[in-house]
């Protein structure tokens, strides 16, 4: 099923209320709002059509920081970005690391603090999830080296030596 | 009564040295020179606090946010960037009551577990972390440890140690997450 992800540091926050199905206090709001707008020019928004995708979107965000690490995906159902005022812009990335999901790049073409705040209140009031990849859990099928590993015929040649690094070790 | 100070008795060496600017050596040598200094320039203060630094300018909470990814980088590279001034001001900076701070500075605690100059002092502040009053601390502490399973042994003892201080958790998504890293189970 198609979702949308946005990468973030922490689910801490976002846990305590999605916990309670609602915003817990403006503090959290603009703690949300903050990790949807974070990094330069437009907020970046990926699309996940499959499984794999989610590994991909999550091996190439890594591979193009250069840092093994875990990731943790806000994952948004289409309806959560259903709102006024805010359009999805498809906005392919040629030079992500992972080839098959270079276009499914978007941007979220707004940065209106409400639209932005009513993204977040969809995603805790039930319409979103999380997804995390841990960097090197061992008993965990899908840590990061592990997708490294997985995925490596889709990384691009540029990036193919880094991404051998991290599941040879 | 002026006291004469002696002429510097290096000047005709640093004559002739300037006689001798031109040659190659001298040129390669300033160039590398001036990059070095340019890339000291770049890199955090090791001398100074650098959160100190970082706090004292009034930042923007996006001018934290770009100053601590470059941090972040220095101390997964192993470096010697945070003091000891710098570890007892993160201990602080973890309680101030703001969450968007808050969770720009646990940011940190990820690579300090690793860097064999922070790990000891990034594995106290988890724990305290892992009794704070706060769900949400509780749970970045550990989600700072599943970063590190796998990659580094305290981070294993940390988890340990999670589950002997968590034992009577009462918030629900902590402890199905708590459950999640102890088992095989994926994280979600």
């Amino acid at each position: 099923m198609t979702n949308f992800v946005r990468k973030v540091g922490s689910f801490a926050v976002w846990k305590e209320s999605k916990a309670i199905k609602k915003v817990v206090s403006d503090d959290h709001a603009n703690a949300y709002q903050n990790d949807l707008i974070k990094g330069q020019g437009l907020p970046s928004i990926w699309r996940a059509d499959t499984e794999d995708d989610y590994e991909k979107i999550s091996l190439g965000i890594l591979l193009r920081a250069k840092r093994i690490d875990s990731i943790r995906l806000i994952v948004f159902s289409p309806a959560c970005l259903q709102i006024e005022n805010l359009e999805l812009l498809h906005n392919p990335d040629l030079d992500f690391p992972l080839i098959s999901v270079r276009d499914k790049h978007y941007e979220l073409s707004t940065d209106q603090s409400i639209v932005i705040g009513k993204v977040a209140e969809n995603v805790v009031s039930c319409l979103g999830s999380f997804k995390e990849f841990l960097k090197a859990k061992e008993d965990d099928p899908r840590n990061m080296k592990k997708l490294a590993e997985k995925h490596i015929n889709d990384v691009d040649p540029q990036y193919q030596a880094l991404a051998r690094q991290w599941f040879c070790k | 009564m002026t006291v004469q100070l002696p002429k510097k008795t290096s000047d005709a060496k640093t004559q002739s040295y300037i006689d001798q600017g031109s040659s190659k050596e001298s040129q390669s040598l300033e160039t590398t020179a001036k990059e070095a200094n340019s890339e000291l320039r770049t890199k955090p203060s090791f001398n100074n606090s650098v959160l100190l630094n970082l706090i004292e300018t009034r930042p923007t909470l996006l001018q934290v946010q770009e100053e601590i990814d470059r941090i972040r980088d220095w101390i997964a590279d192993d470096y010697l960037v945070l003091g000891d001034l710098d570890l007892k001001l993160l201990a602080k900076l973890l309680k101030v009551p703001n969450l968007s701070l808050f969770s720009s500075f646990i940011a940190l605690l990820e690579p300090m577990l690793e860097n064999r100059h922070t790990s000891e002092r990034a594995a106290s502040i988890i724990i305290e972390l892992l009794k704070d009053s706060r769900a949400s601390a509780r749970y970045a502490a550990l989600e700072v440890i599943s970063s590190q399973l796998g990659n580094i042994d305290i981070a294993g003892k940390l988890l340990e140690q999670a589950e002997e201080i968590m034992s009577n958790e009462e918030i629900s998504y902590i402890v199905e997450y708590l459950q999640c890293l102890t088992s095989g189970m994926e994280s979600t």
